[in-house]
């Protein structure tokens, strides 16, 4: 099956910052793809080139099979996106907004519409201008779920929202995600949200993408090894270089494992390479800190000049 | 045709506010027009004087003109400042600048957006055509052509800024510049070629052969080809997005056809003026 969102070193710049530097990416379709990236870091100028509101630079994106800058309405009926910031019709009511999407959407399901007003409790005759931040992201994500898209593009929805609304959408986007064949990409920097979605994990900094696999192979290729060395024979920092980050306090170490596969072997890699350790126990790591250490990682790294 | 019927509703919806005033506004400007038919009606019913004292006379004739201004300026009222403000309003309603607007993401045709936002439009423009049609000529020339031509202009500038100061600070530059560049080009043109030389008969007098053609004066002409200009430059930006460059055919507009102002009319740059009548060989021309 085609990837349904297809990047080939893309590139977007905006007067003398490089916002996306050729970023390669495929998103199968039927998955949650997260994007991952701190502020600034290139996600909405990506899902901007994505629907064709920003043409590339260089290198092309195609989605659903289609070059992004000839995205256009056949297209954009099959695309649901909601983000921070978009400029709703702040002037309508939730009532009014539901209608005029309707006549948009061949495939408009009004029973599924019901179902998400219903869950998202949205009052239907006030205007959106009088409504809170989550509310009004619940009624975008409203009238962008309604006509089943085949792509759902998210641009950090739950930026600003407090737990309870994100604990609402996140439910309602596992909910749904279990009843729709959809791929979801999804921007953002609320990693611990986005963790109980995500199949897929794109990390994005200063517009280069620094990681893109599965969820389940990031939990599993990274671990957090504590060891505990024998006095006298306390590690240097140089048995670390090849780690992702190491924190040395005494004779005992941290450090993240980036190449993980399971304890036998990691038992025997750090008795061949840190012969003074005594002990040592691994844990899986958040995604959050696999986030952190990576993109810390990355900045460590002096930037390439571009050609 | 759902589509824009759907964008349609939603524009009258979002208007709804400066839509009812306007409704009203326009509702009281008939007023006067029906009290002048109930009373013709009436006195051809009862055709004999009817027996009122002087203080009920003036009491009554003092009523009546207070009624008629207010109503009138009430008109005015909508008709010089709602349908402008609406006009912006709705265009800016669904930005064609930036990348942040609803309807970019969604599967609304560009074609359908404009035909739509048109439509709109024609309908508050509709009462001042009715009005032209019904005789209610004002001044000299075809009152509605100019105003339709500054609407075409408020709806073109709309469409190139993202919001109302925007909006608000080009009008003012252009309406500025355009004073200053005649201004300039006048002067100019008088240095090197001797005062009031930038009149040229010659084309007056095709400007008004034209303009004899198509059942215009001179200066409605002029305003037809800022209709005309200002139109292209509306639908431009809704076909293309292309925001720089219908800003230069704003501008284009601007300075083509106010110097082809300056250059047929013997008073440069005054669109409004008084229309300058050829006396010599125009009624030979077919």
């Amino acid at each position: 099956m085609d990837p349904v969102i297809q990047t080939h070193e893309m590139s977007c710049r905006f007067d003398r910052v490089e916002a996306v530097r050729n970023l390669t990416l495929e998103v199968p379709a039927g998955c949650i793809y997260a994007f991952l990236g701190a502020n600034g870091a290139g996600k909405t100028t990506t899902i901007k080139t994505l629907l064709n509101l920003i043409q590339p630079r260089s290198g092309t994106a195609r989605v659903l099979g289609v070059d992004s800058t000839r995205l256009g309405p056949p297209e954009l009926a099959r695309i649901g996106y909601v983000s921070e910031n978009q400029e709703l019709p702040e002037r309508l009511t939730v009532k009014q907004l539901i209608a005029y999407c309707r006549s948009l959407y061949a495939t408009w399901d009004d029973s599924l519409c019901l179902r998400l007003t219903e869950k998202f409790a949205l009052p239907m005759d006030r205007p959106l201008k009088g409504f809170s931040r989550g509310m009004k992201i619940k009624a975008a994500l409203l009238v962008s779920l309604a006509y089943r898209p085949e792509l759902l593009l998210m641009d950090e929805p739950f930026s600003g929202l407090d737990p309870l609304v994100r604990d609402d959408l996140v439910q309602g986007m596992l909910e749904l995600s279990d009843q729709e064949s959809w791929t979801v990409f999804i921007s953002s920097h609320d990693i611990d949200e986005v963790e109980r979605l995500a199949d897929q994990v794109g990390m994005i900094d200063n517009g280069i993408l620094t990681l893109s696999e599965s969820a389940d192979s990031l939990r599993t290729r990274f671990r957090r090894v504590d060891a505990i060395f024998a006095e006298g024979v306390a590690p240097t920092p140089a048995s670390f270089q090849d780690v992702l980050s190491s924190e040395i306090s005494g004779s005992s170490v941290r450090w993240i494992e980036n190449h993980y596969t399971n304890d036998e072997e990691l038992g025997a890699r750090i008795k061949s390479q840190l012969p003074g350790c005594k002990a040592w126990t691994s844990s899986p790591l958040p995604l959050r800190d696999i986030f952190v250490s990576l993109t810390r990682a990355q900045r460590a790294v002096p930037p390439v000049p571009p050609v | 045709m759902k589509i824009v019927l759907a964008q349609f509703r939603k524009d009258i919806q979002c208007q709804r506010q400066p839509l009812i005033l306007w409704v009203i506004c326009l509702a009281l400007g008939v007023i006067p027009f029906a009290i002048i038919e109930t009373l013709k009606h009436w006195h051809h019913i009862h055709p004999a004087p009817v027996d009122f004292s002087d203080t009920q006379k003036i009491v009554g004739a003092l009523s009546f003109v207070a009624i008629f201004t207010m109503c009138m300026f009430a008109a005015a009222f909508g008709m010089f400042l709602f349908v402008p403000i609406l006009v912006i309003r709705i265009v800016h309603e669904d930005t064609l600048m930036g990348t942040t607007a609803f309807w970019l993401t969604r599967p609304v045709p560009r074609a359908k957006l404009l035909l739509a936002k048109t439509l709109f439009i024609a309908i508050l423009l509709l009462p001042l055509i009715l009005g032209a049609q019904m005789n209610a000529h004002v001044g000299e020339g075809q009152f509605w052509l100019a105003e339709t031509a500054w609407i075409a202009a408020v709806a073109a500038l709309a469409s190139i800024t993202p919001g109302v100061q925007p909006f608000l600070g080009y009008g003012a530059a252009f309406l500025f510049g355009k004073v200053i560049f005649s201004g300039i080009i006048d002067k100019l043109w008088g240095y090197y070629y001797g005062a009031d030389s930038a009149f040229s008969q010659w084309m007056a007098q095709h400007y008004s052969s034209v303009g004899q053609l198509l059942h215009l004066s001179t200066a409605d002409l002029f305003h037809l080809c800022y209709l005309i200009g200002f139109s292209a430059v509306f639908i431009h930006q809704y076909l293309t997005l292309r925001t720089r460059k219908s800003l230069a055919f704003f501008i284009l507009t601007l300075v083509a056809v106010g110097l082809l102002q300056m250059f047929a009319s013997p008073l440069a740059d005054s669109s409004s003026g008084p229309v300058f009548h050829i006396e010599t060989n125009s009624s030979h021309t077919p």
